[in-house]
């Protein structure tokens, strides 16, 4: 599993969604959450930070700048191409799966979950990294 | 005493159904709080009910079911909401609601809901089990799944038959005269027992193979039959009990084609009545009816109209009965808010088969819209005259009046087809500025019936 002081960015315009997952990530004995309010902002947070981030955990739909945006934008540039990141989404359509995928997703969520559903997510995308 | 906790969000007490609290042995009531939300609740639900968050609220529904879920992630939550806007059963549902209700309309389908819940409590193992109606069974049929009869009165769970051994004919008549119309299969048993359902029932019309126009040939040689014996003959002894046997015959033929045009109607339609079987002869008596008098009009469909037969008062289901069962004659004794209630149920009924997702033609929709109409324009909901009522509505009405003519109640005598139908006649000629029945389609289907 992710070691627990990794830097993680919860992104969703949804406050209660962010406490959601901020809360399950305390449970799961990560202690470094930053939140951001939709794709733009976290966009600012992740250029401006000093420290990078170590995984990202957004949602899809958000107004301005939607996950998928910002995982674009992130893996297309050299310095935060490397960051895992993780979807969550309220509609796991197909053809929307597969748009994420492509856009080079590592995991996706499905809402609503549960700190196991999160969890396992998570360990998934570790293995995927620690290769 | 069972533990049937209950913990109800944006609601206080006064707005809950007294059934629904009736049921609960501990009751919390909370309010919506992302926050306080995400930890646990005093006591461990058996069920969480989410009433519409109030205007203002922070919290949107579907988001009080991401949190809910989140700590809960096996218990039912329901979703209760009193206003059609902005109800999205499946967005709802989508989020992580069990399932979402509602009022009035679905109120029925909640408390139903709510006490399978309050039965699983007292009888976990009922879960992986589901009910099946033992009309669908035959005496001396091997099954290839075992069954099982729940005694809810002593809270017993005991075999019935065993998979492989007969049906006891026995066992089966002393369950139905102990008004047991239920018994229990396992889950995965299902498929098997649909597979045998339609064996039965392809028997039932046809030994052998049931081609297209060994369907056809069937329902026309029924249908004469049928006809013959109910129009023609007077002698009401001895061609009621045979009238019954091939109305039944024909309802099954009709249940045929209605299943064929619409797959999954039945099943959905069967489930809304679910036990009241004299509510549910009224709807297969009238749908019955109003696809012989279709065909007997030369309609070019009649499924259609007999299917807009079945659904014409599915919309009654969340009427109190006392309103519910009246008929026409005894509306006037309704005070104006019983009788605006009565009125509205064709509307009920529509918009029920919106909220079961039923895809049905628009010509089945005015078939039930319309059953009430009246041709000299007294009628409701709409106060539609002569043919701006739709044909099938005009059909449905001529079956619906025509079959309580002919059912026996309580304080008045039953009439024979062929005197209903005269009765009918009569009661829509004398006077124009009265008529509510089409006149016109009595008087083809007195000449057509009775000669």
């Amino acid at each position: 599993m992710f070691d627990p002081k990794t830097r993680i960015l919860v992104v969703d315009d949804m406050l209660t969604m962010r406490k959601i997952v901020s809360k399950i990530l305390k449970e799961l004995q990560f202690v470094d959450i930053t939140e951001a309010g939709d794709g733009s902002q976290a966009w600012e947070t992740i250029t401006s930070s000093k420290v990078p981030f170590g995984l990202i955990i957004s949602d899809w739909n958000m107004p301005n700048c939607t996950g998928v945006d910002l995982l674009r934008r992130l893996r297309a540039d050299q310095r935060y191409k490397g960051i895992p990141f993780v979807l969550v989404t309220a509609e796991a359509e197909q053809h929307q799966v597969a748009e994420a995928v492509k856009a080079g997703v590592d995991q996706y969520v499905v809402k609503p979950f549960t700190k196991d559903s999160l969890q396992a997510k998570l360990e998934m995308v570790h293995k995927k990294y620690s290769k | 005493m069972n533990n049937f906790n209950l913990a109800i969000y944006g609601a206080v007490a006064e707005q809950v159904h007294s059934d629904i609290l009736s049921l609960a042995s501990t009751i919390v009531y909370e309010v919506y709080d992302s926050e306080k939300m995400l930890e646990p609740l005093s006591i461990k639900p058996e069920v969480i009910l989410c009433y519409n968050p109030p205007t203002g609220c922070s919290i949107s529904p579907s988001e009080a079911a991401q949190t809910l879920r989140c700590t809960y992630p096996e218990t039912p939550i329901f979703f209760i909401a009193t206003d059609k806007k902005d109800f999205e059963k499946k967005r709802l549902i989508k989020n992580g609601f069990t399932q979402a209700y509602l009022i009035p309309w679905e109120k029925a389908d909640l408390l139903r809901s709510m006490s399978q819940e309050h039965l699983y409590t007292i009888f976990p193992e009922l879960k992986s089990y589901r009910p099946v109606k033992i009309i669908d069974l035959v005496p001396g049929a091997v099954l290839e799944f075992s069954l099982k009869v729940f005694l809810p009165m002593n809270n017993k769970f005991l075999p019935f038959s065993e998979a492989g051994s007969p049906i006891s004919d026995e066992k089966l008549q002393k369950l139905l005269q102990s008004n047991f119309n239920k018994l229990f299969i396992r889950n995965e048993d299902y498929e098997k027992f649909e597979a045998y359902t339609s064996t039965v029932l392809k028997k039932l019309l046809a030994p052998g193979c049931l081609s297209e126009t060994e369907r056809t040939e069937k329902l026309e040689t029924c249908i004469r039959d049928l006809i013959s014996d109910m129009f023609v003959s007077d002698v009401k002894e001895s061609t009621f009990g045979k009238a019954q046997g091939l109305l039944d015959e024909v309802k099954n033929i009709i249940n045929i084609m209605i299943k064929d045009s619409n797959p999954d109607v039945l099943g959905k339609i069967e489930n809304l009545v679910n036990q009241e079987k004299n509510f549910y002869l009224h709807l297969s008596n009238v749908s019955t009816y109003a696809g012989l008098f279709a065909m007997t009009l030369g309609y070019e469909k009649p499924e259609i109209v007999a299917l807009a037969g079945l659904l014409h008062d599915i919309g009654k289901i969340n009427l109190p009965p006392e309103i519910a069962d009246l008929n026409r004659s005894e509306l006037s004794n309704l005070g104006p808010h019983g009788i605006e209630g009565y009125k509205s149920h064709p509307n009920f009924s529509s918009d029920i088969i919106k909220l079961k997702r039923m895809v049905l033609p628009k010509e089945v929709v005015n078939g039930i819209l319309h059953h009430h109409e009246a041709m000299n324009g007294s009628g409701f909901p709409s106060g539609l005259t002569g043919h701006r009522i739709s044909l099938e509505g005009r059909i449905v009405a001529i079956a619906n009046e025509f079959d309580e003519l002919t059912t026996t109640q309580s304080g008045r005598k039953n009439v024979s087809p062929r005197e209903a139908l005269e009765t009918l006649v009569d009661e829509n000629s004398k006077d124009p500025g009265r008529m509510i029945l089409d006149l016109d389609l009595l008087l083809k289907l007195q000449k057509k019936l009775i000669g």
